[in-house]
């Protein structure tokens, strides 16, 4: 545990959960319903420091890292990288909030970690009250999407992706090189100057580890392979998710990772609402208090399903 | 550049000086002129398992582009205008120009393939007969909606974004850049098909910054004005009039792309295609398939007639 995290989320306590196949870090604060918060790359829980200080005056919340980012341990690597499914990562926080006593909770979850909150949903409807995805299309959906043209604001896909250890070899060089262009070009300022210099500091010290480089290249290779698998699957059974579920994504992002979001999302759910953000990628940081504006009554909405 | 095996043995080198740029060329055989032009990441090393046998029936002129290899960089622009295939077709126009050709036969691999389809497009009166090798044109390359898979679009879109990321993520690592390159492309996924001492070629180009940025400025180009050009041409309906062969590795970036004369029919007044096998670095992987495809088209004697 960090001081730089403990700034960032007083009175939050710390814990480290042994899952069936990996050990997650969360922070867990506020009290009334849980409300678990996910985060994408190249970030860790620390994400969610600007919406906490709000968020704990209604929910219990709980701030994991995902298995292999930030402290959270990941398993090895599997040649089908099942290991890093969004399948596989939605089990963990199954098991973290069972054993933090939770049966039932709504998520709100950000890039990547919406792919694991929008995977919860689908993979455990019973569980799942609430669903607020930040800023993403489903995995399938992103590839079907992608072309050359708008592959230019999605290149780490596929660059993440590459077999170990290309990507490893080239981001490891100068990992906090990669972290701040990635972080700065997916803003609508095109600089850091959303996030907060703790938590910058956060990222980098978490970046900068070989083993998080690999297990966040892991991801991308899930999300190429398996994940998109999963999905059509899903697709093909006509699952779709059961609870309310709301969209919000960044409205300032020319090559943004979603394209006619409520359309796309549809399909996946029939009642699903939403609206852009003026935002760029990092909604939680870059512009807290709209998301809140939107989020927040949301959650605490009638929990009858609509 | 540490000395590098001579590939071309008994071929003329030059370095041409044409305006802003000077071209590093190899000039060697007998016959009409052959203009060979190589891609992405290599330089004109890349024809030495062809030259020989074409070196019987041409004189072939055998340039780095601008940027690459032993060829000069000029500065880059915000528009990637001094990297537009535009640009590099005007650069090899006026080498053939000083050698006294003032038409030719032109065969081009990947980034080569994409200067010489912009040659046969914007000087017609230049180009005899036309080879691209394992490519669409960049207008179709780029159509939104096209399905490029999830393997093949990487590098494209990866050396198309903003200074400094690729070029910073490929100069701390060139060598593993240029390798993973080959264990992408090549059918054998190894850089066991590349002649080590070609390979050294490679390395060295890459191993200099300022090459390592004028070939991010070629796929710039190719993600903005190229893209416009092609587009322009599209609208106006110009053609290639040259006749035209494209040839495609049955394991190369066109192996998923399902008919690829389909897309080039519309380009050309006359077009026609042959598979071999090979990944994307047919010239080196397979010369033989290459030469029996690319030859008979070169020689052929029916002479069309300038526009």
């Amino acid at each position: 545990m960090s001081s730089t995290s403990d700034d960032l989320f007083p009175g939050f306590a710390t814990h480290r959960i042994a899952t069936t196949a990996a050990e997650i870090h969360v922070r867990v604060g506020g009290s009334g319903p849980p409300l678990l918060l996910l985060h994408g790359y190249p970030q860790t829980h620390a994400c969610w420091h600007k919406v906490t200080p709000t968020l704990t005056r209604h929910f219990m919340c709980v701030a994991p890292d995902l298995r292999g980012y930030g402290e959270s341990k990941g398993p090895s690597a599997d040649h089908g990288h099942l290991a890093y499914s969004k399948r596989a990562m939605a089990r963990d926080f199954v098991e973290v909030m069972q054993k933090l006593g939770h049966e039932r909770f709504a998520v709100m979850s950000h890039d990547r970690g919406g792919r694991v909150g929008y995977r919860l949903a689908l993979d455990h409807p019973e569980r799942i009250d609430r669903l607020v995805t930040l800023d993403i299309v489903t995995t399938l959906d992103a590839w079907t999407d992608m072309n050359m043209d708008n592959a230019v604001g999605r290149f780490h896909w596929p660059f993440l992706a590459r077999p170990a250890p290309f990507p490893e070899t080239m981001i490891g060089h100068d990992p906090v090189f990669f972290l701040e262009y990635l972080l700065a070009q997916w803003t609508s300022t095109k600089d850091l100057s959303a996030f907060d210099p703790r938590a910058l500091d956060h990222y980098r010290r978490s970046f900068a580890r070989p083993e998080v480089i690999h297990a966040s290249c892991e991801d991308y290779r899930a999300g190429a392979t398996c994940d998109p698998e999963i999905d059509a699957a899903d697709r093909a059974a006509g699952r779709v998710i059961a609870c309310p579920m709301l969209a919000l994504w960044g409205a300032s992002r020319k090559h943004g990772f979603v394209n006619k979001p409520l359309e796309t999302w549809r399909p996946w759910c029939p009642h699903v609402v939403g609206m852009p953000i003026e935002s760029g990628h990092f909604l939680p940081e870059e512009a807290p208090d709209a998301t809140l504006a939107e989020a927040l009554p949301f959650l605490l909405a009638d929990r009858n399903p609509v | 550049m540490t000395a590098a095996a001579d590939l071309y043995s008994g071929f003329e080198s030059r370095l041409a000086t044409l305006g802003d740029v000077a071209l590093f060329t190899r000039i060697g055989g007998k016959g009409p002129p052959l203009l060979l032009l190589h891609g992405y990441p290599q330089t004109h090393v890349l024809w030495h398992r062809v030259a020989p046998a074409l070196a019987a029936h041409f004189t072939l002129i055998i340039p780095d582009l601008r940027g690459y290899g032993a060829s000069s960089c000029p500065p880059s622009d915000g528009e990637h205008r001094a990297y537009a295939k535009r640009t590099m077709a005007l650069d090899v126009l006026r080498l053939m120009a000083s050698l006294g050709h003032t038409r030719f036969s032109v065969m081009g691999h990947d980034r080569g393939a994409r200067v010489a389809y912009r040659l046969a497009l914007d000087h017609p009166a230049a180009v005899e007969r036309l080879v691209a090798i394992d490519i669409l044109t960049t207008f179709d390359q780029w159509q939104p909606g096209q399905q490029l898979t999830r393997r093949r679009i990487f590098h494209w879109a990866f050396l198309a974004q903003p200074a400094p990321i690729p070029e910073t993520l490929i100069g701390t690592n060139p060598v593993d850049w240029l390798e993973g390159r080959f264990r992408r492309g090549t059918m054998a996924r190894s850089t066991d098909p590349i002649d080590p001492r070609a390979m050294a070629h490679y390395r060295a180009s890459l191993s200099d910054p300022d090459r390592v940025h004028a070939t991010c400025e070629d796929y710039r180009a190719s993600a903005s004005c190229d893209l416009a050009d092609d587009t322009d041409d599209r609208v106006a309906g110009r053609q290639i009039v040259a006749p035209t062969l494209v040839i495609w590795g049955s394991q190369g970036s066109l192996a998923e792309v399902g008919d690829p004369l389909a897309f080039w029919k519309p380009w050309c007044r006359s077009v026609e295609g042959i598979l071999v096998e090979a990944g994307h670095y047919i010239p080196e992987e397979n010369p033989t398939a290459l030469l029996a495809a690319a030859l008979p088209f070169l020689i052929c004697d029916t002479k069309v007639i300038p526009p």
